[in-house]
């Protein structure tokens, strides 16, 4: 019970720190980048990289 | 975007942009990759770990949730780490223009450092190539030293064909140079 209290408040904490780091990333690209489609391709690269992890987290949760 | 804010003078022209050599983030993206396997190392050890009264089968399944739920977000960390990377190569970038260098170093996300200056105040221009791959790959690093009130000095590391940068700037500088002249006359 403990375990499963300390995985969901860490689950939150990364999702957040993760939410955080994705609108300053692409703010960077966005603001800085020289080409939009680039900025874009780099944004839905990182997004589809990360959804799976996400996935994966949120599902173990109920394993624990 | 980036072209947006710099606003190009009147009859400047944009001649190139250089970023560092791919062989800089591929070695970072390689590092990353080492340390994605890390989860999947440990679970071939637990696998291999012999039953004893401390650890038996079931503890094993028991606490696949844990693994799991801790090798994504190791996962996720390592991710976000190789869009700092590619963000790092991508947004870092010497421009080059008709009548300055502009440089670009994107330290990290909100510490970003610019500098420019003009091609006529160039005064000096150094290039180093150290190492056996860097000679091999053709990368190096650029100082330029300009004739400023503080004699300011630019460095870019890990830049490709050096000499190729150090010739096109030269040569850019002459012209600059030549052209403030025949203007004065």
């Amino acid at each position: 019970m403990l375990l499963q209290l300390f995985a969901q408040g860490l689950f939150w904490v990364i999702v957040l720190f993760w939410l955080l780091f994705t609108l300053m990333y692409a703010y960077h690209w966005f603001t800085y980048g020289t080409d939009r489609r680039i900025s874009l391709v780099s944004l839905a690269v990182y997004l589809l990289a990360s959804a799976p992890c996400l996935l994966v987290m949120s599902i173990s949760l109920y394993a624990i | 975007m980036l072209f947006e804010k710099f606003r190009l003078e009147e009859d400047e022209e944009l001649i190139r942009i250089i970023r560092r050599h791919w062989f800089i983030p591929a070695m970072e993206f390689f590092g990353l990759a080492v340390l994605a396997t890390v989860p999947l190392i440990f679970f071939l050890l637990l696998q291999n770990v012999p039953e004893n009264e401390f650890f038996t089968p079931e503890d094993f399944v028991a606490y696949i949730g844990v693994f799991l739920f801790l090798s994504a977000a190791w996962t996720l960390m390592l991710v976000m780490a190789a869009a700092m990377v590619w963000t790092h190569h991508y947004l870092d970038m010497w421009v080059i223009t008709n009548r300055r260098i502009i440089l670009i170093d994107q330290v990290r996300l909100f510490n970003r450092q610019i500098g420019s200056f003009r091609l006529e105040r160039l005064q000096d221009l150094n290039i180093e190539v150290r190492g056996i791959i860097a000679t091999f790959l053709n990368f190096g690093t650029v100082e330029a030293q300009t004739a400023s009130g503080s004699e300011e000095e630019f460095r870019g590391g890990g830049l490709p064909d050096p000499q190729g940068i150090k010739s096109l700037i030269l040569q850019k500088s002459e012209e600059r140079v030549r052209e403030l002249n025949n203007t004065n006359l």
